[in-house]
């Protein structure tokens, strides 16, 4: 369990900061969502 | 694009939290900290409600787990026996499992990352934390020898077990990994 939740928390932080990163370049590059 | 109103919903989420993991090291001992961690961890709730607030049924789920959680509590302070511990957190587990999956998907999902995308993602990030200290909680119940510890793991006092256990998920959590808490 304890593997599990160190496992988790290095994921968590890869996955989150590959996913917002994603958005705001999606989002930052679109004219439409400046508005 | 959300309300106004729910733009700082998950600050006021992180904001509890935080207080809650800075303030009760301090009052643990005190005469009425019991009473005051209490206060503040169901400040969490009503905040964890309260993000969840947007959407009705997810609300309402949270609002049903919430009582049982305040229950599962009330049952633990008023016995304190090995059965009441293990609902008592079980609920705890469960409520916060909810909050962290739901307040997940709105970070993940779709649209402009916003303030409050990155509040709503650190409150997952600390959830998973304090989930993991009541399932270590669980575990040191069911099984009293799963953790080596320099300093014993208070097995009798539940809020020392709870500050102990807290400290050894974040530990683990972010793979600090300090060594004075083993599990076994």
């Amino acid at each position: 369990m304890t593997i599990l939740e160190a496992v988790m928390g290095q994921f968590y932080l890869v996955a989150l900061v590959g996913r917002l990163v994603g958005l705001h370049i999606v989002h930052g590059s679109d004219p439409r969502s400046r508005a | 694009m959300p309300a106004r109103e729910y733009r700082w919903r998950h600050l006021a989420l992180l904001i509890s939290i935080l207080l809650l993991f800075v303030v009760a090291p301090f009052v643990a001992h005190l005469h009425d900290g019991i009473l005051v961690m209490n206060v503040i961890s169901a400040a969490v709730l009503v905040a964890g409600s309260y993000a969840l607030s947007e959407r009705k049924h997810l609300f309402a789920i949270a609002i049903v787990l919430s009582a049982i959680t305040i229950i599962g509590t009330g049952l633990l302070l008023a016995f304190r026996q090995p059965w009441a511990l293990l609902i008592s957190h079980s609920s705890v587990v469960v409520l916060v499992a909810f909050f962290s999956v739901t307040i997940l998907s709105y970070v993940l999902g779709s649209g402009r990352v916003t303030s409050d995308k990155i509040f709503a993602a650190i409150c997952v990030y600390m959830l998973l934390g304090y989930g993991w200290t009541f399932v270590y909680s669980i575990l040191l119940e069911l099984e009293p020898q799963s953790f080596i510890a320099t300093n014993e793991v208070a097995r009798n006092d539940y809020v020392d077990r709870i500050l102990q256990l807290r400290y050894f998920s974040f530990m683990t959590l972010t793979t600090v990994g300090y060594g004075d808490i083993v599990p076994r």
